[in-house]
């Protein structure tokens, strides 16, 4: 059964079928708002608010865009309006100038597993809060920029260049707390 | 081979984003299946204008249907009773005239009811 019966279904009376799509959509909008919101606990409300209000505008579902993409587009608009924040953010160019190169310094090769992950999503936490949610979109979920587009609202050039931006902070961070550590550890 | 280079970041990048996202916690969908179904509930108990419009013509066969079913054993008890000519005297319409009056209000106060009931909801 694809989504788009399931949509009919849950639009046909049939509530339990939108279990379906909380279950599966539940950890990526959670992370969304996460990277949004900035703890859990708002996180958690967004994201079944923004549930909510999904299955009460079903009906404007319009099966031509995924059904995760115009879900998350919800959550991103209810995490923006629930955290009161700007999210897009100047970023200091200078650090941008300056960005090493992670391939070059092989990074992650060398971190256990767990520390990377620690390490990435301390890197993600110290970004702002748009960047972290479009790499998080980018490369989480492999979300074409054209969906990214979709789902925050941007243009795609502008998404382009803020992505583009986005990874070199975050190449530049993740090498910066990497030697940072190497020299705790040493 | 700068377009490869980045190929390879975006590998690498996939993988390191693929294990840092957040993990909804166990009852975060018992909670917003929990609430999607209350309301859904409380959706479907709401009235709807045809329910509404049945409910009012439920009323009225209810509440005319027993005052013709009393008036018309009036006529036929007063008929068999006292005779044709006590149906043409004032008395007579004047009993016709207060259990109309009553039934009537009786109506009027239903009606005045489920208003209310509305209105508080």
């Amino acid at each position: 059964m694809n989504e788009n019966q399931r949509v009919q279904q849950v639009l046909s009376g049939n509530t339990s079928a939108f279990a379906y799509f909380v279950e599966t959509y539940q950890d990526m909008a959670i992370t969304i708002a996460y990277r949004i919101c900035g703890n859990m606990q708002d996180a958690e409300d967004v994201v079944q608010e923004s549930y909510v209000k999904a299955y009460r505008n079903l009906h404007t579902f319009r099966s031509e865009s995924k059904f995760s993409t115009w879900l998350y587009r919800i959550v991103y608009n209810t995490a923006v309006t629930h955290s009161k924040t700007r999210i897009w953010m100047g970023m200091n160019e200078t650090e941008i100038e300056h960005a090493t190169d992670l391939t070059d310094q092989g990074a992650d090769a060398r971190l256990a597993e767990r520390e990377r992950r620690e390490v990435v999503t301390d890197v993600l936490e110290r970004m702002p809060k748009g960047d972290a949610l479009l790499l998080t979109l980018y490369y989480m979920e492999d979300h074409p920029v054209k969906e990214i587009a979709s789902i925050t609202g941007l243009n795609e050039p502008n998404v382009k260049v803020k992505l583009f931006r986005a990874r070199k902070m975050f190449k530049e961070l993740m090498t910066g707390t990497y030697s940072m550590e190497e020299v705790g550890n040493g | 081979m700068k377009e490869k280079k980045i190929e390879i970041e975006d590998v690498q990048l996939r993988e390191l984003f693929q294990k840092t996202g957040k993990k909804a916690p166990e009852n975060l969908q018992y909670r917003i299946m929990h609430q999607i179904e209350t309301e859904s509930a409380l959706t479907r108990k709401k009235a709807s204008p045809a329910k509404r419009g049945m409910t009012l013509l439920k009323d009225l066969r209810n509440i005319f249907g027993t005052m013709y079913i009393l008036l018309a054993a009036i006529v036929g008890g007063s008929y068999l009773l006292l005779g044709e000519e006590f149906l043409k005297s004032p008395h007579f319409w004047g009993t016709v005239i207060l259990v109309s009056v009553i039934f009537s209000s009786l109506w009027m106060i239903t009606r005045i009811d489920c208003y209310v009931r509305e209105k508080k909801k």
